[in-house]
C-alpha cells in the first residue's frame, strides 16, 4: 500500500497530566552539546585526528566511567567477550596496569605481552607476532613500541582496532587525553588556560600528543627547555607565518618567566640518556636552571595544578617537595587515566561492522 | 460540461468522466475520493465494495442528507485507491482525510472538541469542572483530554482525594451557607461555611495544581514533608546492541542511596522492545540486590522482545516499527508532549 506510506508523518500530542507516574527529576537534563555527538573511530594513534568535540565526547564517557570506578562492584559487563592484547616493547608499569586495569573493569579479557621472554626474542617480526596475535582474534591491539609509527603499520595492516600507547618519540595519545581530562576536572574548562611543559620536548611523545590535545581545546601552551632539547622547527620564528600546526605555541627558555602565572606546571621526565648524547652539559645543573621546586612554583597561578607524566625523576625535574605537595595531582591523574582508558575502549570497540582499515576518522 | 442539478434531486453529469467510471467499479476494499470539475477532492470514503458503495450515493432512493445531496452534485469524478482488506482501507481513509481534509467530510475533523478541566483560579474559592472550550484567560486549564470519559475519571480522582468544592455557587466571603454531604463525608473542606481561610484552600488548590501537572514528586514533597530519593542510571555499559558503529555519549550515573532491599521504581520514557529495561534491571543489581523492582513508563509504544511488561503506564501509544516515538518534559525540553514521526533513515 505505497500510498498509505507516502502519507505525511504524524505528529500527536498526548495528554498525560493525570498519569500516576512520579516524574523524573532534572537529573538527566542534557548539559552541553556533545549529547548528539557520536563517533566511528577505529583505532586511537594520536591526537591530530581528534576534533574538540570527539575529545569532549570522551571526557563525558569518562565521567560516566569514574562512576564505575568509585563503585563496591567494579565491573561493568561491556566488553564481554572481546579479547584486548597489550604488546608492551617497552618498559611500563602505569600504562600497561592502567589499560590491563580498564579492559578489565569492563570485563573484556586482557593478555599481556611484552618483549622480553616472547617470540621477539627469537627475531620475530614484528608485523609476524602482530599477525598471530590477529588470528587470535584480538579484538584490540594496544601496542608501545619503541619505533615511532609502529601502531600506524598495524593498523594498516591488521583487522583489529589499535590502541597507541607511546610509539618511539611520536604520541602518546592516551596520556595526552587523561592529561586534559585531569586538567578539565580540576580547572572546570580548558580553554584559555595556561599550561607550561618544561623539559625534554624534543624526545617526548608526551609533550606532542599533549600540544595537539591542548591547542585543539584552546589553552596557551607554553614550552620552556634549554633550546637543545627543543625541535628546532619550534625555534623558527618564521613558525608564526607558515602555516605550523603549532604556530600559537610560547617558548620560553627561562623556567621563571615561564611559570608567571600558570595554570597547570607539566615537568617532563628528563632521561638519562640526553646528557650522554650531548643535550646538556650535567644534570645537576638542568635540575638548577629548570627543576621545577617550591620557591619556583609561587610564581605560577596560586591554583596551579602539578602533573607529571611520570615516571619521575624526583631532584631532577621535580622536587620531591612539590612532587607531594598540595598542588600535586600526579596520582590522580593515574587514577584518571583508567577512566580515560575505558572510554577509549568503550568507544573502539564494536561487534558489528566491518572490520577493514579506514583510517582514523577524517 | 452540462451538469445541472434537477428538481428532484437527480444529477445528470454529461459527459463527466465518473458516468462512464460507474458501470466498472471493481467489487473490492477501498477508499474513493469523490472529485469537482476543477479538481478539488469533495470526500473521501472507504468501503467493503467499492463497487456497492460507490453506486449507492447515485441511487434515485437515496435518501441523503442535505450535506451528501450537495456533494453528490458537485461530483465530477471520482479516484479509487483499491486495498487488500476493509482494514487498510480504513487506515488509509483516516490518513488521506487528515492531510486532505475534504469539504465534505464531517468525521475526524468535525467542530467537536476535545474536553478540558477548567480550574478557577480567578474565584476566592476555586472550583474545578468539565468544559470544552478554553473561553476565559483568567482561568487555568488542564488538557484536552482524549475523551470525556477520561476527563471525569480526573474529576473523580480528584474530588476523592482533594477537598476541593464541588458547589456552583458563589462564594466572596459576605455570604454563608449550610455545608452539604461532602463536608461530612470529609470531601470537602467547605469554603462555604464561610469560616475558612483563604490559604488554607488555596493550599487544597496547589495540590491539586501539582496532581493536574502530573508533578506528582512534588506533590508527595509537599503532602508527606519527605521526597523519594531518585537517581539516575545510564545503561550504556549494560547494553546488548552496540548499534552498529556509533556509540551515544554515556551519561552519569548517580544512585544516590544504598538500594539493597528497598524497593526501585524504574522510570523510563518510552518502553519499545524491553532491552533497556533489561539492561537497567542488570545495572542494578550491581549496586546491590532490591526487595523489588517496578517499572513506570511514560509510553508503552509495543513490540516487545523480551518477557517486560511495565507496572504503570501513562498511555499506551500502538506504532510502527518504523516510527520514532519522542517523549519531551517541561523539565528537560521546555514542553510536556509526544511525538511520533517516521523514522528519517530507512
Amino acid at each position: 500500500m505505497t500510498q498509505a506510506n507516502q502519507v505525511k508523518d504524524r505528529t500527536q500530542t498526548t495528554n498525560r497530566s493525570a498519569s500516576p507516574i512520579a516524574a523524573v527529576s532534572g537529573a538527566y537534563a542534557a548539559e552541553n552539546s556533545v549529547e548528539s555527538f557520536r563517533s566511528d573511530r577505529r583505532h586511537v594513534l594520536d591526537l591530530d585526528d581528534f576534533s574538540p568535540e570527539e575529545i569532549e565526547g570522551v571526557f563525558q564517557n569518562a565521567d560516566a566511567m569514574s562512576e564505575v570506578l568509585n563503585r563496591q562492584i567494579k565491573k561493568v559487563p561491556t566488553l564481554r567477550g572481546k579479547t584486548v592484547i597489550t604488546m608492551f616493547y617497552e618498559a611500563s608499569t602505569r600504562t600497561r596496569v592502567s589499560f590491563e586495569q580498564a579492559g578489565k573493569i569492563l570485563s573484556a579479557d586482557v593478555i599481556n605481552v611484552s618483549g622480553g621472554g616472547t617470540s621477539t626474542e627469537k627475531g620475530e617480526s614484528l608485523y609476524n607476532t602482530a599477525l598471530t596475535l590477529q588470528a587470535m582474534n584480538a579484538d584490540i591491539i594496544v601496542i608501545r613500541h619503541s619505533h615511532s609509527g609502529a601502531p600506524y603499520f598495524l593498523a594498516r595492516n591488521l583487522d583489529a582496532c589499535i590502541i597507541n600507547a607511546g610509539d618511539g618519540t611520536h604520541a602518546h595519545p592516551t596520556q595526552g587525553l587523561l592529561d586534559l581530562y585531569t586538567m578539565r576536572r580540576n580547572l572546570g574548562n580548558i580553554k584559555g588556560r595556561k599550561v607550561v611543559i618544561v623539559g625534554d620536548v624534543l624526545y617526548s611523545r608526551v609533550a606532542r600528543s599533549n600540544l595537539w590535545g591542548l591547542t585543539k581545546m584552546g589553552a596557551n601552551v607554553v614550552l620552556c627547555a634549554p633550546p637543545t632539547l627543543l625541535p628546532l622547527d619550534f625555534l623558527d620564528e618564521q613558525r608564526r607565518t607558515k602555516g605550523h600546526p603549532f604556530a600559537n605555541v610560547e617558548i620560553e627558555t627561562n623556567v621563571e618567566r615561564a611559570l608567571e602565572g600558570a595554570d597547570v606546571v607539566m615537568p617532563l621526565r628528563l632521561q638519562m640518556e640526553r646528557q650522554k648524547a650531548g643535550h646538556l652539559p650535567t644534570l645537576r645543573e638542568y635540575s638548577r636552571m629548570y627543576g621545577i621546586n617550591a620557591e619556583r612554583l609561587k610564581l605560577a597561578s596560586p591554583n596551579v595544578l602539578v602533573m607529571h607524566p611520570g615516571p619521575m625523576n624526583e631532584g631532577v625535574e621535580i622536587d620531591p617537595e612539590v612532587a607531594h605537595g598540595s598542588r600535586s595531582v600526579i596520582e590522580e591523574q593515574v587514577t584518571n587515566g583508567v577512566a580515560i582508558r575505558m572510554a577509549i575502549l568503550y568507544g573502539i570497540a564494536t561487534p558489528v561492522r566491518e572490520r577493514r582499515y579506514v583510517g582514523s576518522r577524517q | 460540461m452540462t451538469k445541472q442539478v434537477q428538481e428532484s434531486g437527480k444529477v445528470s453529469w454529461g459527459d463527466a468522466p465518473i458516468r462512464e467510471k460507474l458501470q466498472h467499479l471493481p467489487d473490492a476494499p477501498g477508499v474513493y475520493q469523490f472529485r469537482s470539475v476543477v479538481g478539488d477532492i469533495l470526500y473521501i470514503g472507504k468501503a467493503k465494495s467499492l463497487r456497492q458503495r460507490v453506486r449507492s450515493y447515485f441511487q434515485p432512493s437515496a435518501n441523503h442528507t442535505l450535506r451528501i445531496q450537495i456533494m453528490v452534485s458537485l461530483v465530477h469524478d471520482v479516484t479509487l485507491i483499491i486495498t487488500d482488506t476493509e482494514a487498510e482501507a480504513l487506515i488509509l481513509e483516516e490518513q488521506l482525510i487528515k492531510s486532505h481534509r475534504p469539504r465534505y467530510n464531517v468525521l475526524l475533523k468535525d467542530d467537536k472538541s476535545y474536553p478540558f478541566c477548567k480550574l478557577t483560579v480567578n474565584e476566592r474559592y476555586p472550583r474545578l469542572f468539565l468544559v470544552r472550550e478554553k473561553h476565559d484567560p483568567k482561568a487555568e486549564y488542564y488538557g484536552p483530554y482524549p475523551s470525556v470519559k477520561d476527563a471525569r475519571q480526573v474529576l473523580r480522582v480528584v474530588s476523592r482525594y482533594f477537598p476541593l468544592r464541588t458547589s456552583k455557587m458563589v462564594l466572596d466571603g459576605t455570604k454563608a451557607y449550610r455545608p452539604c454531604l461532602n463536608f461530612q463525608l470529609r470531601r470537602c473542606i467547605a469554603p462555604c461555611r464561610g469560616t475558612v481561610e483563604v490559604s488554607e484552600y488555596q493550599q487544597v488548590v496547589n495540590h491539586v495544581r501539582m496532581f493536574l501537572r502530573g508533578r506528582d514528586k512534588e506533590l508527595m514533597d509537599d503532602f508527606e514533608g519527605e521526597s523519594v530519593p531518585t537517581g539516575a542510571l545510564d545503561i550504556g555499559l549494560y547494553r546488548d546492541d552496540t548499534t552498529g558503529g556509533s556509540r551515544p555519549m554515556m551519561r552519569l550515573t548517580e544512585i544516590p542511596v544504598d538500594i539493597q532491599n528497598r524497593a526501585i521504581v524504574l522510570v523510563d520514557d518510552v518502553l519499545f522492545t524491553g532491552r533497556s529495561i533489561r539492561a537497567a534491571m542488570d545495572a542494578l543489581n550491581d549496586f546491590g540486590r532490591p526487595s523489588q523492582i517496578q517499572l513506570a513508563v511514560l509510553v508503552d509504544r509495543g513490540h516487545r522482545e523480551l518477557p517486560i511488561r511495565a507496572d504503570y503506564v501513562g498511555k499506551n501509544v500502538p506504532t510502527s516499527r518504523d516510527e520514532d516515538v519522542d517523549v519531551r518534559l517541561i523539565e528537560i525540553d521546555g514542553v510536556d508532549e509526544v511525538l511520533i514521526s517516521r523514522k528519517e533513515n530507512l
